[in-house]
């Protein structure tokens, strides 16, 4: 088989073993997840290596019918912070995870799945079903300890995280009303000769459901909930990887579907810029408020966020390279 | 035919607004299914050709209504299943800690 299927199959194949062993082998938890994971970083140093012509691999060789998975130089550079960061994580959780461990690495493995799986598509509603894989992990890992407020934060992130997924349906079921197509590349040659309200009506609605996930401030408001009480190398994995795949989403279907010419005469472009600046403005001041340090964290992921979002929309292409070396830096910091 | 659009739109928009105003938890919950349920007729909704029957391989059907909506509309339904019972999940846990599913007093986090 592909390299890049198994990027997304091995993780979810050592969750559901890791399942198995907890009733069978319960000391089999340390080399199973150790060797998994050094399997999985090498899988993935391979895969990046090979992507500098972006290659396609269709699935089930259904062709452009059926699900495809792409790796390009973007996609690849998600791979890398999914590379380091996971490492780091699972090294550090070995010993910070004293209770349930195997639940623990059992979500802590579907969540890489449904992100690496979310990276590699080149498909819309493949996007959407990693998105809803990835995301409830999520919330079954940052309600991980049991106590009070973890619940209610919790609670919070479902539900905001909820809606912007209705949108985000609603905006992709429309889309293959129009084009008669998922796959990311035919919907853009079809979206040339669709009139400019529906596309820019399309595209609000893409914007609402993912800027919900992305935390951009009215929106915001389950990142420090979500943060306050949740197991730390979750925090890790949560401000590195979760929003940054939403961001990874937004690009790809704003890039690449919609085009440049219609953003710039949108006027999208202008209002991301003003949204990205008034994200870190508020969020800095309210941070100086906080005196939990978890918080203020939070709120200085929000503001990082802020400045990814200027850096990704300024329209140009070293706006482009400047954002996303933003979002690698962000990641390792964050992690750090 | 158009009657159905609307009733999707009408769906959808109880729903958000079942999400919005309503105050105890369960409720809420019930909000979600309702926007979920609303999303997938409409996905169904979009494959529908005229004369056409169930998408079944043989020469005797010649219109066929879209297969791939159908299938995109079972992934839906198992979304929207794990989604509502994660959330019931959740609700319970909060039941038995602040005994109460009233949402304007779970305010134990501040800031």
């Amino acid at each position: 088989m592909e390299l890049a299927v198994w990027v997304i199959i091995l993780p979810l194949l050592t969750g559901f073993l890791l399942g198995i062993s907890k009733l069978y082998f319960n000391k089999i938890l340390f080399p199973l997840v150790m060797s998994s994971a050094i399997i999985y970083l090498y899988l993935l140093i391979l895969v990046i290596q090979n992507s500098n012509p972006p290659k396609l691999y269709s699935i089930g060789n259904w062709g452009l019918l059926g699900i495809n998975l792409m790796v390009d130089p973007f996609s690849s550079m998600f791979l890398l912070i999914i590379a380091i960061l996971f490492i780091s994580v699972i090294v550090f959780s070995m010993k910070y995870i004293k209770m349930n461990k195997h639940k623990y690495f059992i979500f802590t493995y579907l969540m890489i799945a449904g992100i690496a799986g979310m990276v590699l598509t080149a498909d819309l509603f493949n996007l959407y079903v990693f998105l809803e894989v990835s995301s409830m992990s999520s919330y079954a890992l940052s309600a991980f300890k049991k106590t009070d407020k973890g619940i209610e934060g919790t609670f919070k992130y479902l539900i905001m995280s909820t809606f912007g997924s209705f949108f985000i349906l609603l905006a992709t079921i429309l889309t293959y009303y129009l084009t008669g197509t998922l796959n990311i590349a035919e919907v853009s040659l079809g979206f040339q000769d669709i009139p400019f309200m529906i596309k820019s009506m399309l595209m609000c609605l893409f914007v609402f459901g993912y800027v919900i996930k992305i935390g951009l401030v009215p929106m915001h408001a389950w990142l420090p909930d979500a943060y306050e009480d949740s197991p730390i190398p979750y925090n890790v994995f949560s401000s590195g990887l979760v929003m940054k795949s939403a961001i990874y989403a937004l690009i790809r279907v704003l890039y690449i579907i919609f085009g440049i010419e219609f953003l710039s005469e949108s006027g999208i472009l202008n209002i991301f810029v003003y949204w990205g600046v008034i994200t870190f403005i508020i969020s800095h001041f309210l941070a100086f408020q906080q005196s939990n340090l978890i918080r203020l964290l939070a709120y200085s992921s929000i503001a990082q966020i802020g400045y990814i979002i200027v850096g990704l929309f300024v329209g140009s292409e070293k706006g482009l390279i400047g954002g996303s070396f933003h979002i690698l830096n962000h990641a390792i910091m964050k992690g750090v | 035919m158009e009657i159905l659009y609307f009733i999707v739109i009408f769906l959808f928009c109880l729903g958000i607004y079942t999400i919005i105003s309503q105050k105890n938890l369960i409720k809420i919950v019930i909000g979600f299914t309702i926007v979920e349920s609303s999303l997938i007729l409409l996905l169904i909704l979009v494959g529908y050709k005229p004369g056409g029957t169930a998408p079944i391989l043989d020469k005797v059907y010649q219109i066929v209504v879209d297969p791939i909506s159908q299938a995109l509309a079972l992934t839906s339904i198992v979304i929207g299943g794990s989604v509502t019972a994660v959330m019931l999940m959740l609700v319970i846990k909060i039941q038995k800690r602040y005994g109460t599913l009233n949402i304007d007093k779970i305010r134990k986090l501040h800031g």
